[in-house]
């Protein structure tokens, strides 16, 4: 009975959502500090009210929590690359950074503003100078070469296409389907949630693979699954992914009551 | 100026001042003060690090936008969570993460095999105020947490394991499972004074 499942999903969401009377975070920890006459009503709502204790836990858990050793590497990583980013934004986006932060300026852009403009257009004529110069002089160009030093092929970003799954589906695949990648051996192939969390991998020798019985049940109507495939060498090297598809059933709208 | 040596809403103060180009120096110091913290909660919401980067480089783009906002009233850390929870919840909502989760239908089974509709019993009692009262009564600190980040903001369980930090073997999977086999016997015992209830009236 999916369609009665998902009602009584939505019934349990509805009533874990908050309310009009549930305080903004900042209320609530000001709250559970505090014992002021005026905020008696507050407190009693907090008391007695699933959602506001959990956003309580999840507030105190943000501000007080400690990294785990497992996660050492990835959160120093992150922060890395944060500070990275904020960086360069911040350090290039002084005159606008409302719209640089809004979304990131793409390399060339920063080239297009006042003083820059001059330089950026004679360091570029200098370059195709300096380029048909030595184009003149009978320099030959390096070989293109689409194998690394190992010997074993790379692949450029997006050669390897994964086909289907993709998009609003009418009925739960069967399959996964992906274009041919040369000097592939193999395929690895993952399912995952939308956190990326991994649901089910395999491999494949061919360019598709049957879905399992327990994947294709957890494709229900509503929930966004991801897939990506890798292209393997014959020695397990890895040669390229492919983007990261994602597909999903559409929840029914004429979900009547059995 | 010793940008260090003021508090993180004194450097907000400041870079309200400034509204429209804030100190550089403020910003990078405040942001710098809580890439950890807030690269913490991205990483533990979303399992991976590339797209928990990206997360929290939204989270502190909005927090950038909405500075003006701040009103000093609680600390810069409190306001700060609640634009990183903003953030997770509107990407779930981007996502479409959806209302059900593999697995729970066996989830379910195992927590209590004997009753096979324990939703639709549910559903015939609940009203949204009497449903929030079950689950204040029955469910302790961490069940409740876990029920309301899963069915109520459609977290993925792997996720609400990370967030709250839960470090037995199955993680909010058995939260979800010890919850839901307390609350069918709160539902049980409540069919059974409503059909007393029932009777008592016949009786009269």
């Amino acid at each position: 009975m999916p369609d009665r499942a998902l009602e009584d999903r939505e019934l349990w969401r509805q009533a874990l959502e908050p309310t009009a009377a549930c305080p903004v975070p900042e209320e609530l920890v000001r709250v559970s500090r505090e014992v002021p006459h005026d905020s008696a009503a507050t407190r009693a709502h907090v008391e007695g009210c699933v959602q506001c204790q959990t956003e309580l836990a999840l507030v105190k858990e943000f501000q007080s929590a400690t990294t785990d050793p497992g996660e050492a590497a990835a959160v120093s990583w992150i922060t890395a690359e944060l500070e990275r980013r904020f960086e360069r934004i911040l350090t290039a986006s002084s005159a606008a950074p409302v719209a640089v932060l809004h979304k990131p300026v793409p390399w060339y852009r920063r080239f297009d503003r006042g003083r820059f403009r001059v330089a950026a257009l004679t360091a570029a004529g200098l370059l195709i100078l300096l380029g048909v110069g030595l184009n003149l002089r009978g320099v030959q160009e390096p070989e293109l070469n689409s194998k690394s030093a190992g010997g074993a092929v790379v692949l450029r970003s997006e050669e390897l296409i994964a086909l289907a799954p993709i998009g609003n589906l009418k009925q739960p695949p069967a399959e996964l389907r992906w274009q041919a990648a040369p000097g592939a051996a193999h395929y690895l192939v993952k399912v995952m949630e939308v956190d990326r969390t991994e649901l089910w991998k395999s491999e494949s020798t061919e360019t598709s693979i049957s879905l399992p019985a327990a994947i294709r049940k957890a494709i229900v109507p509503g929930k966004t699954l991801l897939w990506q495939v890798t292209a393997m060498s014959a020695d397990r090297r890895t040669l390229g992914s492919s983007k990261t598809l994602s597909f999903r059933l559409p929840v029914r709208s004429d979900s009547s009551k059995d | 100026m010793e940008v260090g040596r003021l508090s993180d809403e004194e450097l907000v103060a400041l870079a309200q001042e400034a509204a429209g180009s804030p100190p550089v120096a403020c910003i990078n110091e405040l942001f710098r003060r809580h890439y950890a913290r807030v690269a913490r909660w991205c990483f533990r919401f979303t399992g991976d690090r590339e797209s928990a980067a990206d997360l929290a480089q939204e989270i502190f783009a909005k927090v950038y936008r909405s500075l003006g906002s701040f009103r000093g009233q609680s600390k810069f850390s409190t306001w700060l969570y609640s634009v990183a929870r903003n953030e997770c919840v509107n990407a779930v909502k981007a996502l479409s993460i959806s209302q059900a989760e593999p697995g729970d239908d066996v989830l379910l089974g195992l927590a209590n095999p004997d009753e096979s509709d324990f939703w639709f019993a549910a559903e015939r009692m609940i009203s949204a105020q009497l449903a929030r009262e079950l689950l204040n009564e029955a469910l302790d600190e961490t069940e409740k947490a876990v029920f309301t980040l899963h069915f109520g903001r459609n977290f993925s369980l792997a996720a609400i394991t990370r967030l709250l930090g839960l470090r037995n073997a199955s993680g909010a999977k058995a939260y979800v499972v010890s919850a839901r086999r307390k609350l069918s016997k709160l539902i049980q015992r409540w069919q059974a004074q409503e059909q007393r209830a029932v009777g008592e009236g016949r009786e009269r």
